[in-house]
């Protein structure tokens, strides 16, 4: 293995500098650029964060099952590799979704939490996400933990669509479209680029760290060096 | 507007702890593949045939 592959991926020259000044942007429109909303006034600006994390939450879910698909078609690991990040980020971000939905939702309605039809169901995602990550570091034998991870993954996805149209087929609290000035859109906009960026560039570098430690543990269990 | 920063610094914070694990995990990587190496050297050197696996190290 060359030089170049075991140089730290988390700290390739360039792209970082890249998705550094996007997320500094988005978060300095956040705080500077977008107006203030009448009613909630700047506990609204919770929302720049939490619409990206959970559209990241889903689009975790989503790449995780097309690429448990593709290992199971392929039986190729390197798409689980690419599960097991997608896997990873996606918890946090839809970790990440709940508390600051959590946040808003004190300063909105008064209360943390709600059984709402969206935040059930968005819940019901992040215990997914745990089961399938708890599920996968059970497994010792790579092709085994990425037949199951795979498996899973298609299964959580089905989630992907109630978490989505909530709002549409049942009643509850959560906002369904609330309507937005101009510089809040473009706000929102920004941060969602900004955050998908931050999202692939997470997920690219874990998954080259998931194979190179893949590969050491294999060689580390042959018992051929005294690691 | 203190409930805003709060989130903020909270999903900056949890980002920040996520890049710095995967930070700490490539270091160890690095460690073990350093000593990897060493070992095929000193297989290498001693004569001994090194597994097909330990040449993708080297």
């Amino acid at each position: 293995m060359s030089d170049t592959s075991m140089r730290m991926p988390v700290t390739t020259f360039g792209l970082p500098l890249l998705v550094g000044g996007l997320l500094s942007s988005a978060i300095l429109m956040a705080c500077l650029y977008a107006p203030t909303e009448a009613t909630m006034g700047h506990a609204q600006r919770i929302v720049y964060l939490h619409v990206p994390l959970a559209w990241l939450g889903l689009l975790g879910m989503l790449v995780m099952a097309i690429c448990g698909a593709a290992f199971l078609v392929r039986r190729n690991l390197v798409w689980d590799h690419w599960c097991q990040a997608a896997a990873e980020t996606g918890w946090l971000c839809s970790g990440l979704t709940l508390a600051t939905g959590s946040i808003w939702a004190h300063e909105a309605w008064g209360t943390w939490w709600e059984w709402d039809p969206r935040l059930t169901t968005a819940f019901i995602l992040w215990v997914i996400y745990s089961g399938i990550l708890l599920v996968r570091s059970s497994q010792d034998d790579p092709h085994r933990r990425a037949r199951v991870g795979a498996v899973l993954a298609i299964l959580g996805a089905l989630d992907i669509p109630l978490v989505v149209m909530a709002t549409r087929w049942f009643r509850g609290l959560h906002p369904v479209s609330p309507e937005m000035a101009p510089a809040m859109r473009l706000t929102l906009l920004t941060c969602v680029v900004a955050l998908t960026v931050f999202f692939a560039w997470l997920v690219q570098q874990r998954r080259v760290q998931v194979g190179l430690e893949q590969l050491a543990r294999r060689l580390a269990h042959r018992g051929d060096t005294d690691l | 507007m203190f409930t805003f920063a709060g989130a903020y610094v909270l999903v900056l914070l949890a980002l920040t702890c996520y890049v710095g694990w995967m930070a700490s995990r490539q270091r160890r990587l690095t460690e073990q593949y350093s000593r990897l190496q060493k070992q095929f050297a000193r297989n290498e050197e001693s004569g001994s045939e090194n597994p097909a696996s330990m040449r993708q190290v080297a």
